[in-house]
C-alpha cells in the first residue's frame, strides 16, 4: 500500500489530491473490475480517478480526502458486491514515546556535560583564589576575571536554557516553580558578576550562578535516566486477534478476510483454539471459551447459539459461527486497548515537592530582598550598597542541592526497591506510593491463587468419600479442564489408586462421561446438566454456591454418587496482607470479574472493606475513577491479568502482581515479580521513607542557604566584631554552601539503601 | 410510447459482480430502461423499458464496452 501527497492546503484551499493502493476482495473476472471502477467513480462524489489492477486484486484511487471518508468508499464497493479493504488506522504509533525519551535523556545529557565542563574548572579558578591558593600576579589581572567570564557563559546560556523557558512558562501561569528560581538565582549572580567585572570593583559570583545550573542539571539529568521505558506490550494486545477471519458468504462458502473488513452482520467461523475476531453473537454450534480476557477466570464459560461471544476471548475445543455485531475495531479487546491508552492520557502529572516548595519560597525570598534593599537604602543612602546585599540575598537564597534532593532520594528507593523485587517503573511511581490511602485488589490471581481447589466432597447413598474422590478423579485425569485438574491434583495429594478408562467423552456444557476400568460408568457436570436431582440436593447445591463454590455432581450408571464443589483458595498471605495494610491506616477493597456469592464469601474471610463483583474491564475502571473522586489520598490498584489493565491505568498507581499480562506490568508504577502479596505494603512502606528522605533532603538542602541569608543581608555587620568574611556574602561563602548542601543530600539519600 | 418488457441474452457475465454491472449498466445508462433483472445462471435479463426512447443499439454498444454481448430474442 503506497500512499503520496498532494499539495496539502486546508479545509477551504484549492482542491487536495492523495492516492492510495487499496485491495479488493470477492473480483471473479475481469468485468468485475470494471464494476468496481464504476461504482467508486460514479457513485462517490471527489473520486477523481479510479483504475482497478485486477490481476494485483487492488484499486488505485484518485481522491479528494476531504470530499470522501473511507467508508463512502467502502460502502461503495459493498453495494456494488465486492469488498474494499480499507486502511488500519491504528498504523504503530507506540514508539514515538520511546523515541522522544531518548531524544530528551541525549539532549540533557548534552547540557550537563557543557556544565560540568565549564563549572569544575571555573569552580577551580574562582575559589583558589578566594583561599589565596592563586599567586597575586595571576590572580589579580584583570584577564582572569575574563576567563571565569568566559567559562561562565555557556553554562548559563547553554546549560541553562532549559530553565529560562521553564521560568517563563511557569511565570505565565502565576506560578513559581524551580525553573523560576534557578534563573532567578543564577542570572542575578551572572549579571552583577557581569557588570562588577566591567566595573572593577566588588565580589565575582560566576561560580555560583554556574555552579547552581550544573548540579540542578545533573539532578534532572538522573531523574530523566531513572524514567521507566515504554513498551508495546499495549499494542500487542491487538496482535493476539488473527489477522484474517473465516468471512462465510451467503452462498456458504469460506473466504479469509483481514479484520478490518468484516461489518457487522456477517457470518464468521471461529474454529476450536482461534481468538474470536469481534463480538458478536453465536449464530450455530456450542463451545466453551476462554474468557480470562475480561473476568480473569481461567474457566472456560460454556457457550451455545444466542449466547453472546467477545472478541479477543479463546475459542476452546468448539467450531461455531458467530453473527458479528460490531466491528473489529470495536471489539472488546480493543475497547481494553482504548480504555488504557485514554486513562494513561488522562494522568496529569504531579506536581512534584520540590516544585511545590519553589512555590512557596520564591515570593518569600524576593520579598527578603526587597527588604534587604529598602533597609540598606535607608541605612546608608548608597543605592550601590544596596544593589550589592539585594543581590548577594538573591544569589544564596538558590539552593543548588534542592535540584539533587529528589532524583537522589528516588534513585537510591528504587535501588532499595529492586533489591527487594519491588520494581518502580519512574519516579512518579515511588511519590505516588506514598500517598495511597485505598488499596483495590483484583482477585483472581492476586488474593487468589488462581487455580481452583477441589474443596467439599458431599457423598450420596452408599458411597464412601475416598471412593467418590478415586472414581471423580480416575474419570477426570483424561480432562485439560481446570476443574478436572484440581480433582486430580487433590487425589494425588490424598493417595488415590487411579484407574484407566476407556471411552472418555467430553463436552461442552455435558461434561465429561467415561468408563473405568473397574466397570463403572461415571457421568460427571455441572448440575444442570443432569435431568433430575433429588430435592435435597438442590438446596445443598445452593448452599454450596452461596459459599462460593463452582459445583459438579458425580453420577454412576445408577443414580447421583456426590457432588464435588471447587473453590478458587485464597493465597496463605492474603489475610495478614490485608490487616497490615489496614493498621497501616489503608482501606482495601476487591475487584472481580467473579459472581457475587464467591466474593462475598472471600471478601469476608479476608476482612476487605468494599467488594465488587461481576466486574467487567470497563467497571473496574469506573470504580476506580468513583473512589479517586471519593477519596483524599490516592487509589492503588492490584492486579496481574489484562482484564485489570485499565483499572490499573487509571488508578493513582498501578501494582502488577505475579508474572502476570505484560500488559498490567508496563501500565503499572510498580511491578511485583513475586507472587508474595506482603510486597504490597512493603513497596508502600519504602515509598513512604522515600518520601520521608526528599522531604528532609529539601530541608538540608535550603537549611545552609537559609542560614547564610541574614549574612548576605548585612545582619552581621552590625557587629564591626563580626570577621569580615562574614559581614558581607563573600562568594567562597555562597560556593561552599552549595557544596556542603549537596554532599549532605546525597550521604542523606544513601541512607535508604 | 409504451411499457414493454422482453428477456434479452446477456453473454459474458461470469459472477455476481458482473450481473451487478450488467444491471447498472442498463439501468442507469440506457436511456428509457426502468429496470432490469439479471438471471445469472440462464444468462438473460429481464429489461421493462419505453418502446419509443430506449434503442436497443445503444445499450447493445455500452454492454460491449464492457465486455458484454446483448443478444436480441429472435422471437
Amino acid at each position: 500500500m503506497n500512499r503520496e501527497r498532494g499539495s496539502s492546503a486546508d479545509q477551504h484551499g484549492p482542491a487536495r489530491t492523495e492516492e492510495i493502493d487499496l485491495p479488493v476482495i470477492g473480483m471473479y473476472c475481469a468485468n468485475c473490475a470494471k464494476a468496481v471502477e464504476r461504482a467508486l467513480k460514479k457513485k462517490v462524489k471527489g473520486v477523481e480517478d479510479a483504475t482497478v489492477n485486477y490481476a494485483a486484486e487492488q484499486v488505485h484511487l484518485k481522491y479528494d480526502p476531504r470530499l470522501v471518508p473511507m467508508d463512502k468508499l467502502a460502502n461503495a464497493v459493498h453495494e456494488a458486491g465486492y469488498r474494499l479493504v480499507l486502511p488500519d488506522p491504528d498504523d504503530d504509533p507506540g514508539n514515538a514515546e520511546a523515541v522522544a525519551r531518548r531524544e530528551e535523556i541525549a539532549k540533557q545529557k548534552k547540557a550537563l556535560s557543557v556544565g560540568l565542563a565549564f563549572t569544575i574548572p571555573l569552580f577551580i579558578l574562582s575559589m583558589g583564589r578566594d583561599w589565596g591558593m592563586v599567586p597575586a600576579v595571576l590572580g589579580d589581572h584583570f584577564l582572569y576575571n575574563i576567563v571565569l567570564f568566559l567559562l561562565a557563559t555557556p553554562v548559563q546560556f547553554y546549560t541553562g536554557k532549559g530553565y529560562y523557558l521553564g521560568a517563563w512558562h511557569s511565570l505565565r501561569n502565576r506560578n513559581a516553580n524551580m525553573d523560576v528560581l534557578v534563573a532567578l538565582g543564577s542570572t542575578t549572580a551572572y549579571v552583577y558578576s557581569v557588570i562588577v567585572m566591567v566595573a572593577g570593583t566588588g565580589h565575582l559570583y560566576f561560580e555560583a550562578a554556574a555552579m547552581i545550573i550544573t548540579l540542578i542539571k545533573l539532578g534532572k539529568w538522573l531523574e530523566i535516566r531513572a524514567k521507566g521505558k515504554a513498551g508495546t506490550a499495549i499494542q500487542d494486545l491487538m496482535k493476539r486477534v488473527p489477522p484474517t477471519v473465516h468471512l462465510i458468504d451467503e452462498m456458504g462458502e469460506y473466504h479469509d478476510m483481514p479484520l478490518n473488513a468484516v461489518r457487522p452482520g456477517d457470518m464468521v467461523r471461529v474454529k476450536p483454539g482461534e481468538t474470536i475476531p469481534v463480538d458478536g453473537v453465536i449464530d450455530s454450534g456450542t463451545t466453551s471459551i476462554d474468557v480470562s480476557l475480561l473476568t480473569g477466570e481461567s474457566t472456560p464459560y460454556d457457550a451455545e447459539t444466542g449466547d453472546e461471544v467477545y472478541g479477543g476471548t479463546i475459542n476452546q475445543q468448539g467450531a461455531i459461527n458467530v453473527k458479528v455485531m460490531k466491528p473489529g475495531s470495536d471489539s472488546a479487546i480493543a475497547r481494553i486497548v482504548k480504555r488504557v491508552k485514554a486513562a494513561q492520557g488522562s494522568k496529569a502529572p504531579i506536581q512534584r515537592l520540590a516544585d511545590r516548595v519553589a512555590a512557596v519560597f520564591v515570593p518569600v525570598i524576593v520579598g527578603v530582598a526587597l527588604l534587604t534593599l529598602v533597609v540598606w537604602l535607608v541605612l546608608t543612602g548608597s543605592i550601590e550598597t544596596a544593589l550589592v546585599r539585594m543581590v548577594a540575598v538573591l544569589v544564596i537564597a538558590c539552593p543548588c542541592a534542592m535540584g539533587l534532593a529528589t532524583p537522589t532520594a528516588i534513585i537510591t528507593g528504587m535501588g532499595a526497591g529492586a533489591k527487594k523485587g519491588i520494581l518502580y517503573r519512574d519516579a512518579e511511581a515511588v511519590e505516588a506510593g506514598a500517598k495511597i490511602r485505598l488499596v483495590a485488589f483484583d482477585k483472581t490471581g492476586t488474593l487468589t491463587l488462581g487455580e481452583p481447589e477441589l474443596s467439599t466432597l458431599h457423598v450420596v447413598g452408599k458411597t464412601k468419600t475416598r471412593e467418590l474422590l478415586e472414581l471423580a478423579a480416575s474419570a477426570l485425569k483424561s480432562s485439560s479442564h481446570p476443574l478436572a485438574s484440581a480433582a486430580v491434583k487433590m487425589g494425588k495429594e490424598k493417595g488415590i489408586i487411579f484407574h484407566d478408562s476407556a471411552m472418555f467423552e467430553e463436552e461442552a456444557g455435558f461434561g465429561v462421561r467415561t468408563m473405568l476400568d473397574n466397570g463403572r460408568l461415571i457421568h460427571i457436570g455441572r448440575p444442570e446438566a443432569f435431568e433430575e436431582l433429588p430435592g435435597g440436593m438442590e438446596n445443598a447445591i445452593s448452599e454450596m454456591r452461596e459459599n462460593g463454590e463452582t459445583v459438579s455432581v458425580v453420577a454412576d450408571r445408577y443414580g447421583i454418587i456426590g457432588v464435588l464443589g471447587f473453590r478458587d483458595k485464597p493465597r496463605d498471605e492474603a489475610r495478614d496482607t490485608v490487616q497490615q495494610l489496614r493498621q497501616m491506616g489503608m482501606r482495601t477493597a476487591m475487584l472481580s470479574g467473579d459472581h457475587k456469592a464467591i466474593v462475598n464469601s472471600i471478601g469476608q474471610e479476608l476482612g476487605l472493606d468494599y467488594l465488587h463483583s461481576e466486574q467487567h474491564p470497563e467497571d473496574k475502571e469506573a470504580a476506580v475513577l468513583a473512589y479517586r473522586k471519593k477519596i483524599r489520598g490516592g487509589v492503588a490498584v492490584v492486579g496481574d491479568g489484562i482484564n485489570d489493565a485499565p483499572a490499573l491505568a487509571r488508578a493513582d498507581l498501578g501494582i502488577a502482581i505475579g508474572s502476570g499480562a505484560d500488559v498490567a506490568i508496563e501500565v503499572a508504577g510498580i511491578s511485583l515479580p513475586s507472587d508474595d502479596l506482603r510486597n504490597v505494603p512493603r513497596a508502600i512502606k519504602l515509598s513512604r521513607k522515600t518520601v520521608a528522605v526528599i522531604r528532609q533532603n529539601l530541608f538540608w538542602a535550603f537549611a545552609y542557604n537559609v542560614a547564610l541569608v541574614p549574612v548576605a543581608a548585612g545582619v552581621l555587620a552590625i557587629f564591626p566584631a563580626a570577621p569580615a568574611m562574614l559581614q558581607q556574602l563573600h562568594p567562597a561563602l555562597a560556593a561552599g554552601a552549595m557544596a556542603i548542601s549537596s554532599i549532605t543530600v546525597v550521604m542523606n539519600s544513601l541512607r535508604l539503601r | 410510447m409504451s411499457e414493454i418488457q422482453r428477456t434479452f441474452t446477456v453473454e459474458g457475465m461470469h459472477c455476481k459482480g458482473c450481473a451487478n454491472l450488467v444491471r447498472s449498466i442498463l439501468e442507469e445508462d440506457v436511456d428509457g430502461v426502468t429496470q432490469a433483472v439479471v438471471n445469472l445462471d440462464a444468462a438473460t435479463v429481464d429489461l421493462s423499458y419505453d418502446d419509443a426512447v430506449m434503442n436497443v443499439s445503444t445499450a447493445g454498444r455500452l454492454l460491449e464496452e464492457s465486455g458484454y454481448k446483448l443478444i436480441l430474442p429472435t422471437d
